[in-house]
């Protein structure tokens, strides 16, 4: 089972809630492990500080050009649907950061002279930290494909049982990749116009995946009624309200799990995964 | 930090390791992932069930393959005589403990070594 936690705004406190709740299931049951898959910043290691016991370099196959055998005849530019090779006259470029590694240049191209070669975009790891598994996607700096990484540490979530995923913030494809195979996604949204406007586009995004969405309200004592409201509307059940509390926003500036230091707030999550645990337990192995 | 050990079973079941036999006296295996079979033992050793290992044979792999094959069977730790580096990580990564015990051991003796709150179930 994967529960995953995102939002359409940054710093709305996903990776709070997400790091909080594997550590709180953890504690519960056997089989759990937090996954970043925000592999563009992933930082809830920090928090973990897991032990990492494997590493590999993830890449992706790009087409390269054998310049001796190419008669630029242009087929390879035409058959690619993203740009990523231009062909005028003898001169084929191939862009890889355009390529979406689908190979179709490799079978369009009649002299052969084009195949894939791996290119990296950056590390996966694996490890834990106490009793709890623990996967992120660490993408290289400057790298602009991130889905790929992304889907690879979705896949790795595949030796727990239970997998609490941290995904990227937004609505664009990095998002869709860590949450298109959620069982559950909870929304973390905040009270304020600007969580409101984000809210709608992640509902949205959602709904169009044809995902079964929770939300978790942070920040619930500021802004106005409208985020509960529009929850309300949509039928999308409120799991926990988390009230400001400086203490909270103290420990995650120091890299401490805000629920070892805050009693509310470790009750507030402790409820939040007894209610996980209550529902998929049937469905768990 | 809180350990494995200390966390109440609310699901699932220890695995051993074993060569042969089906219940509590037989002797735990030495080798995780080329073990044979496993006994799944739920409560506090009420019940006994035996899970095959199709992957024990496995030219390689065997180790990460025989703990994707406890994961789906809702293993919470898994009590073997060693680990390899590869089926530890995949234990670990899946949150699951792999608990060492010393050659000879018999599967009783090593599951009271076990906290009681591993064993007892809600199944």
């Amino acid at each position: 089972m994967r529960v995953a936690v995102a939002s359409g705004k940054g710093g709305t406190g996903k990776t709070l809630m997400a790091t909080n709740l594997a550590w709180s299931l953890a504690a519960r049951t056997a089989g759990v492990a937090y996954v970043d898959t925000d592999v563009e910043a992933p930082n809830g290691h920090l928090f973990f500080q897991p032990e990492v016991t494997w590493t590999e370099r993830h890449a992706v196959p790009v087409p390269t050009l054998d310049e001796e055998f190419c008669s630029g005849c242009g087929e390879c530019a035409a058959a690619c649907q993203f740009g990523a090779i231009v062909a005028g006259g003898q001169a084929v470029t191939v862009y890889p950061d355009l390529c979406h590694s689908c190979g179709v240049c490799v079978r369009a191209c009649p002299e052969r002279s084009l195949r894939e070669q791996e290119r990296e975009t950056g590390t996966l790891r694996r490890g834990h930290a106490g009793p709890m598994g623990f996967i992120d996607g660490v993408l290289d700096v400057g790298e602009v494909r991130a889905v790929p990484l992304i889907q690879a540490a979705v896949k790795e979530s595949a030796w727990s049982a239970l997998a609490v995923l941290d995904a990227p913030p937004g609505t664009s494809c990095s998002a869709v990749a860590a949450l298109e195979d959620a069982d559950l996604v909870i929304l973390v949204c905040e009270p304020t116009p600007f969580g409101l406007h984000d809210l709608e586009l992640s509902l949205q995004m959602c709904e169009a995946l044809g995902l079964e969405t929770a939300a978790v309200v942070n920040r619930s004592d500021v802004g106005d009624g409208r985020v509960r409201a529009f929850l309300a509307a949509h039928e999308v059940p409120v799991l926990a309200e988390v009230p400001f509390d400086r203490e909270i926003a103290t420990a995650c500036a120091t890299g401490v799990l805000a629920s070892t230091r805050v009693a509310t707030f470790a009750s507030t999550v402790d409820r939040l995964a007894d209610h996980l645990l209550e529902r998929f337990e049937p469905c768990l192995p | 930090m809180s350990d494995v050990g200390e966390r109440p079973a609310v699901r699932g079941c220890v695995a051993v390791a074993v060569v042969e036999g089906s219940d509590l006296s037989a002797v735990v295996g030495t080798h995780f992932g080329r073990s044979p079979r496993f006994l799944l033992v739920r409560g506090s050793g009420e019940k006994v069930q035996v899970l095959d290992n199709s992957r024990a044979e496995a030219a390689q792999g065997a180790g990460p393959a025989t703990a994707s094959l406890l994961v789906r069977n809702g293993v919470t730790a898994v009590v073997a005589g060693q680990f390899g580096p590869k089926a530890e990580d995949a234990l670990r990564t899946g949150g699951i403990l792999p608990v060492v015990v010393t050659p000879g051991t018999k599967v009783e003796e090593a599951l009271a070594g076990l906290s009681p709150a591993m064993l007892q179930a809600a199944d």
